[in-house]
């Protein structure tokens, strides 16, 4: 009877050992980009460069779930859920008076990152509108003498400063 | 850094240890910029700030001390290392002797000596930067240039450099440069009788060689072995390092920690150094040490350490706190020991550790608080272990855990609600144990399960448990004996992709399977005892079935119906007689398909035009011809016939060849995992988990894209695709045989049984030679005349040729005249041994009768043997030739049945030569009364030589195949089976025809009696031949074997029909040939009439009544009418 190959302590990078009744030997790890291996198809240390997530080596993670550099492995990202409906059309908390106005929209974090390090992605965000009332009912008639490019812009700032706001309320509501 | 940052502090030591290492390596000469109060200054900055300040102290002490030079790299360094012992509590933190194991069994040594040894084994293989004239000082009396034990002369190194740069450096140090060793004289003054150990001479030394071509011998330094380390660091680095003689007493499977520094980066990149640097640290390896105890805090210290193998130990136990301190541990190695438990308690506080391997060790009972301290285990290794049941409160502490392994174990029993908590687990290995028994809640828990293999156990039916598993993409079930699989057993698993119930019993399969199993991609239902086969129609995703060994009967249309994503199936060893002419017509994606051994007669080949392999060996009434055209992909075709191949051209040496490519393309493990699955262990082949020799192959195959179709059974010489007879030599060889041997034996049969002349028993016996000759003639015109009708297209014809009725009437035809020539031959050489012995004890000759008899015998005999082939003992249809004579590659039973046949053959002939030996001995001491029939006893015993010496070759043949002593080329078997084979039947008759007198009376006799009998038509006398034979009746001496006295002419066996006077013709037929001469003295006295003792059935006397006197010898005269005697024999 010939015999092949050598008898190895544990067996070489790229494989794994596989007990049988028999016979023990080392097989290959089959699975890609793969260091060292549990078993045929289970990872336990990818190559450099890749991502380990539930035995598997992944180059970029899978949806819903972030990169972490440390371990290299995939985490559960930040789970974020569906966007609310948009909000009424706003400006300075009032509702009418203005031609343009601010709506706001937000989306709750239904599972939070495995990691303080993973961003979430934005949770809240805001477009300009027309308003629905553009003179309030018995309200005083703002004098329009700013050109409308100003107006423009200084809308938008009030749009940035509301998000913003808001997100710091978000946050500190978590 | 900060203050607190100790670790990175520590770390910068040892890179700056490794640093100062490596710039005392001569080579290095980059490094000696470190010296230089910049790069110090780049060093400080890495400091923390307290350092900082004490470095600015000792700085100004050095200077004060060394008169104001800015102190050397040394000085920083052993610096650093001296803060860092100080801040850290661990003494011997970064000492070299921590990296001696501190057990008992390693033998501890100097720590001055192992930084000595560190420096000197660290080489630097990739020399991309050569040395330049800076050099250090000479302070050793040897090499210089080294600063090692050589002396210059035998140097490599300093010799691989051109002579003028050598010269230089000599005159650098300044050296003799004549000696080429001493400082301390001038070449004018050297005394020193100097020889060159290159070129021997004597005008200049070794070192100054003037050779522009150095030896191409590796450099000392790098010639050094290297170890697992490097293998370990080699893939970031541009600059291979070796770590080599790291503990000189011990094996070289050891890590190298910080001795082995892993790269000399250029200054600027320590961070990266750094990083490769950490880690040698994060790695121990104490296995295969013949540890067998381990005490508290052995590993207290090394709180940085990420990989710790204690695996091929003796270790029974772990102490309490063993591993305490290992917070960043995270792969354990404790496998192959001799644990016979787990600690009871919560002994390992490792909270980060991934790995933990204890499989192969003796564990029985796993305490259930074993793994409460580790939070993060993943991947638990506890296979080939004792345990006879799942310790499930010690699992429920491993919520992280994703791979498992329970394998070969004595576990008998799973009950619920057994892994409640390990909601990751991924993989579950529990094959190879006793479960008998599942609890239908077992699984319960196990919600990212994907992978679970129950192969090898004893259940005894399909567990209801794996319903629960909604994730499950792999099942194995192989060898369970399960019998059946039950009505929505998959209902719970639509996920599952692979599944393999091998081995499993079932005989049906149920009709709902695929509806369950949407997803499924492989199905292995192999060596199972299922009959019919469902529709798996609904399995859309199916790319692989295995349904080989099972007992298929017919494969429907609608079994692979639509199933537009299968690409292979393997329908071998089944029973499978019909397919149905649609049956993959819908299977677009089909290219392997696998019906070895069936029982099929046609295969249709619609939808069958993708296939790269198709194997269809083993089906004995397939012998339809495959056209290449069908197959325009085909790779690797396997056909019942070699026949079939003739069109896929000549490429049987195409697998051999690949198969050397393997070898030398591809790692040794990957030809090992190949051979030992396919060879050694077919178990396992058919296990999923082994597919490697088939992956293998197809990897290999793909890699290779040939245009060759690798078709087996490659045709050959005894498989030719044009012609039987491959050449004209051949051809005409036998064409020749079949004609001499058909006509001269009927020659020699007429004129044995027609003639008229007595038919002794010898004569009956050559006659029957004669006949079976011929039998041989006829089987060659046999297989000429099939020659001759398929010339040109042999393979059309080939495979219904050998499975024909005509094969196997030729085959019988061809032993039975082989094996009935060689026993007959024996009969006539024990039939004239035995009528000597016979005559010499009793008288008389053994009975025609008895002789008759024999012959019956040898015929029934030979006739049984041809038979057995029939009978499925051994096989006249292996080729064409239909001979069952062994090809290179026959069959084993084929092979015992031609040894058998030629061992009987070698017994006959050996009885041959034994009693002819005897007979001659007796006939030469002479003390019979008798003339023997010399002409046929010679007769026979040219026959004797001609049969042995031509049934040597294939005697020869045959065993040389069966011992595969020598390699014989197909080619000489077939011309030596056509040839020489059947070359007795055509020189037997030969030899009788050309030199025996008995053939030339017979026919002599026979022609008179053709002549006679048209006389006797016309009633005619002839008066002068009756006078001759008056005259022949003078010559007539005893007839040798039959001994008859010839007392009355009507006696002798004429035909009534004729006149008696023609009788008189007969006499002179009667042919003497006197053995001795004693005997013809004898008759002398005897009144010239001798009466030949031995009675013969017929009781006839021949007298003689002329003898020779004066020569004392006997005169043969065969034809009276002739003028002189044609024949004279002397004894």
């Amino acid at each position: 009877m010939r015999q092949y190959g050598e008898c190895l302590n544990s067996c070489p990078s790229g494989y794994y050992g596989l007990r049988a009744p028999d016979m023990n030997r080392c097989s290959r790890c089959r699975i890609e980009n793969c260091d060292s291996c549990f078993s045929r198809d289970f990872c336990t240390k990818c190559k450099p460069g890749f991502y380990l997530y539930r035995g598997r080596c992944f180059g970029e993670c899978p949806d819903g779930f972030a990169p972490l550099e440390e371990t290299m492995e995939c985490v559960e990202g930040c789970e974020v859920g569906p966007w609310s409906e948009w909000g009424t059309c706003s400006r300075n908390n009032k509702t009418c008076g203005f031609k343009w106005g601010l709506e706001t929209r937000t989306r709750q974090i239904v599972k939070k990152p495995a990691k303080d390090t993973i961003p979430c992605p934005t949770i809240a965000e805001s477009r300009r509108c027309k308003m629905a009332l553009r003179h309030c009912p018995g309200g005083k008639r703002t004098p329009k003498t700013k050109d409308k490019r100003k107006k423009k812009k200084n809308l938008m700032e009030r749009a940035q400063k509301q998000h913003s706001l808001f997100l710091g309320t978000d946050r500190a509501g978590q | 850094m900060t203050n607190k940052d100790l670790s990175k502090l520590w770390k910068l030591s040892n890179i700056l240890i490794s640093l100062q290492a490596a710039k005392k390596d001569p080579r290095l000469p980059g490094l000696a910029c470190l010296d230089q109060s910049l790069s110090q200054r780049q060093i400080k900055e890495k400091l923390p700030p307290i350092l900082k300040e004490k470095w600015g102290d000792a700085v100004a002490s050095y200077k004060a001390t060394h008169l104001d030079q800015s102190p050397p790299f040394s000085y920083i360094v052993s610096f650093i290392t001296q803060m860092v012992k100080d801040h850290n509590d661990s003494q011997s933190y970064y000492d070299p002797p921590r990296y001696d194991p501190p057990l008992e069994s390693v033998p501890t040594q100097d720590t001055k000596a192992k930084m000595e040894a560190s420096v000197r084994s660290t080489g630097v293989s990739s020399m991309t930067n050569s040395p330049t004239a800076e050099v250090p000082k000479p302070t050793e009396p040897f090499c210089q240039f080294h600063k090692k034990t050589h002396p210059l002369n035998k140097c490599r190194e300093f010799r691989t450099k051109p002579l003028e740069e050598r010269k230089a450096l000599i005159k650098e140090y300044p050296l003799c440069f004549k000696c080429c060793e001493s400082k301390d004289h001038i070449a004018k003054d050297c005394k020193t009788v100097i020889k060159c150990h290159v070129c021997d001479s004597n005008k200049h030394a070794g070192a100054l060689h003037p050779d522009s071509d150095p030896p191409q011998q590796p450099t000392p330094s790098s010639s050094t072995t290297a170890t697992s380390a490097e293998s370990l660091n080699t893939h970031t680095q541009p600059v291979g390092a070796h770590c080599t003689q790291v503990y000189g007493t011990m094996k070289s499977q050891r890590s190298c920690h910080q001795i082995c520094l892993a790269k000399v980066f250029p200054i600027g990149h320590p961070k990266k150094a750094a990083k490769i640097f950490c880690y040698f640290l994060s790695f121990r390896d104490l296995s295969m040490n013949n540890i067998s105890e381990l005490l508290p805090g052995d590993f207290h210290h090394l709180r940085f350490l990420e990989e710790l193998r204690l695996s091929g130990n003796q270790l029974s136990m772990i102490p309490g706190e063993a591993f305490s301190g290992l917070y960043n541990l995270k792969i354990l190695m404790l496998q192959n020991n001799q644990l016979n438990q787990i600690p009871a308690e919560a002994l390992w506080d490792l909270p980060n550790l991934q790995s933990l391997r204890l499989d192969a060790n003796l564990i029985s009972v796993v305490p259930d608080k074993s793994f409460e301290g580790l939070p993060s285990l993943r991947h638990l290794w506890l296979d080939d272990n004792a345990l006879t049941e799942i310790p499930v409160k010690a699992l429920n502490n491993l919520p992280a855990l994703q791979a498992m392994t329970l394998a070969l174990n004595q576990i008998w029993h799973i009950p619920d609600y057994a892994f409640q908590n390990l909601t990751s687990l991924v993989v579950l290995h529990l094959h190879n144990n006793q479960i008998q028994s599942l609890g239908t809640q077992g699984f319960e828990g196990l919600h990212s399960l994907e992978t679970l293999d129950l192969n090898y156990n004893e259940l005894v039916e399909f567990p209801v448990a794996i319903r629960t598993l909604g994730q499950l993409q792999e099942l194995g079930f192989h060898n369970n004996n399960i019998k059946a699989i039950p009505e929505k057993a998959f209902a719970g698993n639509p996920l599952l992709q692979i599944m393999t119930l091998t081995r499993a019993g079932i005989h049906l399969l149920p009709g709902g399977m695929c509806q369950q199993l949407p997803s499924l991609r492989v199905l292995e239902l192999s060596h199972n005892q299922i009959e019919e086969l469902p529709s798996f129609h609904c399995c859309q995703k199916l790319e692989e079935i295995g349904l080989q060994h099972n007992r298929i009967h017919e494969i429907r249309a609608d079994t692979f119906g639509q199933l537009t994503a299968l690409r292979s199936i393997d329908l071998s060893w089944n029973f499978i007689q019909t397919i149905h002419p649609e049956a993959f017509v819908t299977l677009p994606s089909l290219v392997k398909l696998d019906l070895t051994d069936n029982q099929l007669v046609t295969l249709p080949l619609s939808g069958l035009n993708a296939l790269t392999h198709l194997k269809l060996k083993g089906n004995p009434a397939l012998s339809e011809s495959f056209p290449k055209e069908n197959f325009p992909k085909m790779r690797v075709l396997e056909v019942p016939y070699a026949y079939q191949c003739c069109a896929y051209g000549a490429c049987g040496n195409f697998f051999k060849v690949s198969s050397q490519w393997d070898s030398e393309d591809t790692s040794p493990e990957d030809e090992d995992g190949h051979k030992r699955s396919s060879g050694l262990f077919p178990n396992h082949a058919d296990n999923h988990y082994d597919l490697d020799m088939e992956d293998f192959q197809l990897e290999m195959e793909d890699s290779k894209l040939h245009l060759n179709i690798q078709c087996t059974p490659s045709p050959g010489p005894f498989k030719p695709c044009d012609h039987l007879f491959e050449s004209w030599v051949i051809r005409l060889g036998v064409w020749l045989i079949m004609l001499v041997s058909i006509l001269c034996n009927g020659l020699v049969m007429v004129v044995v049984f027609a003639s008229p002349g007595y038919l002794s028993p010898i004569k009956f016996v050559i006659g029957s030679i004669a006949g079976t000759n011929m039998l041989t003639g006829m089987y060659c015109a046999i297989l000429a005349f099939v020659d001759t009708i398929t010339f040109g297209h042999f393979a059309r014809y080939g495979a219904r040729w050998e499975t024909g009725a005509g094969c196997q009437v030729t085959g019988f035809l061809s032993v039975f005249a082989s094996e009935a020539s060689i026993l007959l031959l024996t009969l006539a050489a024990i039939q004239c041994s035995l009528s000597v012995s016979c005559m010499k004890t009793y008288g008389k000759v053994p009975s025609f009768g008895s002789v008759k008899a024999g012959a019956m015998c040898c015929l029934t005999l030979s006739s049984v043997a041809a038979a057995l082939p029939l009978l499925s003992v051994g096989e006249y249809g292996s080729s064409p030739l239909c001979l069952p004579y062994p090809l290179p590659d026959g069959k084993p039973s084929m092979l015992g049945f031609m040894v058998a046949l030629v061992l009987v053959n070698t017994l006959c002939f050996l009885i041959i030569t034994g009693t002819y030996i005897r007979l001659y001995c007796n006939l030469l001491k002479g003390d019979f009364d008798s003339v023997w029939d010399c002409a046929m006893i010679k007769h026979v015993a040219w026959l004797i030589f001609v049969n042995c010496i031509l049934y040597c070759p294939v005697a020869f043949l045959t065993f040389s195949s069966m011992l595969s002593l020598f390699l014989i080329t197909p080619e000489v078997i077939k011309s030596v089976l056509l040839v020489v084979l059947p070359l007795p039947a055509c020189l037997n008759p030969l030899l009788y025809l050309l030199f025996n007198p008995h053939f030339r009376d017979d026919l002599r006799l026979l022609r008179h009696k053709s002549q006679a009998q048209e006389s006797c038509a016309q009633s005619y006398v002839s008066e002068d031949t009756e006078k001759s034979s008056y005259d022949s009746m003078q010559a007539l001496v005893p007839f040798s074997d039959m001994d008859h006295i010839f007392e009355a002419p009507d006696i002798f066996g004429v035909p009534s029909r004729c006149p008696p006077g023609l009788d008189t013709y007969s006499f002179p037929s009667v042919t003497l040939i006197p053995c001795q001469q004693k005997t013809g003295t004898r008759r002398h006295d005897s009144d010239f009439s001798t009466h030949l003792s031995c009675l013969a059935d017929n009781e006839l006397l021949i007298a003689s009544e002329s003898r020779d006197p004066a020569r004392n010898s006997l005169r043969i005269t065969l034809f009276p009418t002739s003028p002189t005697p044609a024949f004279t024999s002397h004894l």
